[in-house]
């Protein structure tokens, strides 16, 4: 009897084992994914905004369900606290999935090191005439094309509550300009704002993003952390000596929030009543509109203040994201297929995703945007153009230099901010180790964008 | 009549025909089939890869020990270090103290509340560190974090005598303090492993010793110096060298805490790497940082051991 019943244990397992394997050889438990078409997988990070995932997931449904190449889109939404990680790991594995969504500035290094594909192979000339010339300037290394975009977004945006200025005596039409009068405001809009949950002036930049969130002042800095050959650190200049002192006066009096629940991409400090003014990337009126539609008439938008106010510098870097092909991609065809398709095809796929995150992002396309800024759309939309018309034209791209030299700088920053070191011996061992940076990293006469 | 030497007679005929070397060698070779899988073969992969560049996909330059002296030349590197110094530092003697208290209570209590206690006190191990990081996330919340409520209501009174209102402390993004709420974290979260560990050491210590020095008149204190703490070296060498290791290690619980540290001052040796092989394109800088920290590691263990030797292994 005990043998009988360890014969049927066995063949009951066996039974499990088997029926698992069939499951998984044919098929696909998520989508279904029949027989005979080509998978190509795509990853990108989900973002902040629902209505991106929802934008993504809608259009490669619908492509998945109508097209005739022969194709069936794996969409992944990769969590972007894992991203690099699971880049790295694809990438180590020789794995990598046929189409990665892509930040610009990452893509020239990346590209250069044999990531992705060079997209002219795929994209006439006729069809990069499209392409607006200030975003051909980021994707374009020395007449290589990686990455095909998808969309632009400045930063940083100072983001102001119109009732909290009057209610302390500053006009709500008169945003600060100068990094004296955001300091001042900051002081006001702390020492002032009464009621039952305490509201500070300023929310400045958690910490986990501040390394690229401060790329947003090299406009007005007026150069890089690397000169053009990038063998020599530009840091200890009046600009970011004064930059350091104005974070840290603005810490130290108690003028922004010491932790924030959110992050940098996240409006939320603001939009729940915590802070009055908030540096926030373009995407931020997106998620007021779409968020907290209660509180737009009281949002003000202005250009970061400068230093001395001055109007013709800029005040915000260029970021965005597009679609790029990885090299271990064994249907670069295929994958360029689907990429035409949402990116490249149709204005109507991409005034959706526009319209869907509130005219907050800027397509890369000449022909979208011939389409998007009417009246029917973002042409009535005041946040949009007047961040097309103040902020964009002056923004400059992202950098491309490697992170630990980005990291660094916002750590010292940090470091001045939070403790009590002299602004002499922070510069001097950022210095030190920037210059180990450029030894270890090597990246003198490696940068990509230089002519 | 001379003495066949060891080897010789391990390997005799005799021996292989009497049939347990054969077995034996059969039993151990999943175990070194694994580890040379796992272990072995990877790490003498990167030893070799380490002295290798790699600029691009599939483009390999010899650089021989170039990326050593840029690893050994890297302030960052040695911060990392001195953070996860600093951690073994609170977390190994608290952990050794706590344990040792713990264990020596669950000596004393009965029966089913004695399993209770062991229990309760092993629970936290079985949590993984994601878990654990969260739950003190919240436990250290400057605004509405427990922590800080029951410091506020401890300081009360002196409140009320006039001193200063208790002023929340920020203790995941003040870098004077975040490193120490990652270590109560951690402590807690290995405390029920060191306990165990503790609680066997006690127990493997004969109570006729107890007996005898009970009869000669000693007091606790005295069977505490002569008998309890004697009796458990070897246990205490054990879990120095694997707290010492495991706490300079420590990553997961302050990346989900307080990420790298507002200005990096929870970011140890692990951290690093991982910062390092997620955002430098070329991977050998994190290869021979984790082979450097590796052979850190092993010197102070063999450290450890000879400073801290026992009757029983010199045996």
């Amino acid at each position: 009897m005990a043998i009988f019943n360890k014969l049927i244990s066995v063949m009951l397992v066996c039974a499990m084992i088997i029926s698992l394997h069939f499951d998984a050889c044919f098929r696909d438990p998520r989508t279904g994914l029949s027989a005979g078409k080509e998978k190509v997988v795509f990853w990108t990070p989900p973002f902040v905004e629902v209505q991106t995932r929802e934008w993504f997931t809608k259009w490669t449904d619908k492509y998945n369900e109508e097209n005739d190449d022969g194709i069936y889109v794996e969409l992944n939404f990769i969590p972007e606290d894992a991203w690099a990680q699971s880049i790295n790991a694809a990438r180590a594995d020789g794995n990598a999935p046929d189409l990665v969504f892509a930040n610009y500035a990452a893509v020239p290094l990346e590209g250069n090191a044999g990531y992705y594909v060079d997209l002219n192979e795929y994209f006439s000339e006729d069809e990069w005439s499209d392409i607006h010339g200030y975003v051909e300037n980021m994707i374009n290394v020395k007449g290589t094309r990686y990455i095909y975009p998808a969309f632009v977004e400045p930063y940083s945006v100072l983001y102001y509550s119109k009732s909290k200025f009057a209610a302390v005596g500053l006009d709500p039409e008169k945003p600060p300009k100068t990094w004296d009068e955001l300091i001042d405001y900051a002081e006001r809009l702390t020492n002032n704002l009464s009621g039952s949950d305490k509201v500070y002036g300023i929310q400045l930049p958690p910490s986990g993003q501040l390394g690229w969130v401060l790329w947003g002042f090299q406009g007005m800095a007026g150069s890089e952390l690397l000169n053009e050959n990038w063998d020599t650190p530009i840091y200890d200049t009046a600009f970011n000596r004064g930059l350091f002192e104005m974070f840290r006066t603005i810490y130290k009096n108690g003028w922004s929030p010491k932790t924030s629940a959110y992050t940098y991409n996240e409006i939320n400090q603001f939009a729940n009543g915590r802070v009055a003014m908030q540096p926030c990337g373009s995407w931020g009126i997106g998620q007021i509109k779409n968020g907290f539609p209660g509180i737009l008439d009281d949002v003000g938008i202005a250009k970061f203040p400068t230093p001395d106010g001055d109007d013709g510098v800029s005040t915000a870097a260029l970021g965005g994201w597009g679609m790029t092909v990885s090299t271990d991609s064994k249907k670069p065809e295929l994958a360029v297929k689907f990429m035409k398709y949402l990116l490249a095809g149709s204005e109507e796929i991409m005034v959706d995703f526009f319209q869907g995150l509130g005219y907050s992002k800027f397509s890369g396309r000449k022909s979208v945007d011939a389409v998007l800024n009417t009246g029917e759309y973002a042409g009535n939309d005041v946040y949009s153009q007047y961040m097309l018309d103040e902020i964009l034209p002056l923004s400059v791209p992202e950098p491309c230099y490697p992170w630990s030299f980005s990291d660094t700088f916002a750590i010292k920053l940090q470091e001045y901010m939070l403790q009590s070191g002299t602004i002499d011996s922070v510069m001097a061992s950022l210095g030190t180790l920037m210059r180990a940076y450029v030894g270890s990293e090597e990246t003198a006469g490696k940068n990509p964008r230089k002519a | 009549m001379q003495k066949t030497p060891t080897a010789i007679r391990f390997f005799s005929a005799r021996r292989i025909l009497k049939g347990d070397l054969i077995p034996s060698l059969v039993l151990l070779l999943p175990s070194f089939a694994l580890l040379t899988v796992f272990i072995a073969a990877p790490l003498g992969y990167s030893l070799v890869m380490s002295l290798f560049d790699t600029p691009a996909r599939n483009e390999l330059v010899f650089v021989g020990f170039n990326t050593y002296g840029h690893v050994l030349g890297d302030p960052a590197f040695w911060k990392a270090l001195l953070i996860g110094g600093r951690y073994a530092l609170v977390i190994v003697p608290s952990q050794i103290i706590i344990a040792f208290l713990l264990a020596s209570l669950a000596t004393k209590l009965r029966r089913r509340f004695g399993a209770f206690f062991k229990v309760a006190v092993y629970i936290p191990c079985v949590l993984s560190g994601v878990v654990v990081g969260v739950i003190f996330l919240s436990v250290f919340q400057e605004d509405t974090g427990v922590f800080n409520a029951i410091l506020s209501a401890l300081w009360k009174p002196f409140a009320l005598a006039g001193a200063k209102p208790f002023t929340p402390i920020a203790w995941l993004s003040d870098p004077s303090v975040d490193w120490l709420a990652c270590s109560v974290a951690v402590v807690w979260a290995g405390l029920g492993y060191t306990t165990l560990i503790m609680l066997g050491g006690l127990y493997d210590i004969p109570v006729d010793y107890y007996e005898a020095a009970t009869i000669d008149g000693a007091g606790k204190l005295a069977k505490l110096f002569h008998i309890t703490l004697p009796g458990l070296k070897n246990v205490f060498v054990y879990v120095l060298v694997s707290l010492i290791v495991s706490s300079v290690q420590v990553f997961e619980i302050p990346y989900i805490m307080t990420g790298k540290g507002q200005i990096g001052t929870t970011m140890g040796p692990i951290g690093f790497l991982f910062d390092k092989f997620n955002y430098d394109i070329n991977k050998t800088y994190a290869t021979v940082a984790s082979i450097v920290i590796a052979i850190i590691l092993a010197l102070l263990s063999s450290i450890i051991f000879r400073v801290i030797s026992s009757e029983k292994s010199e045996a």
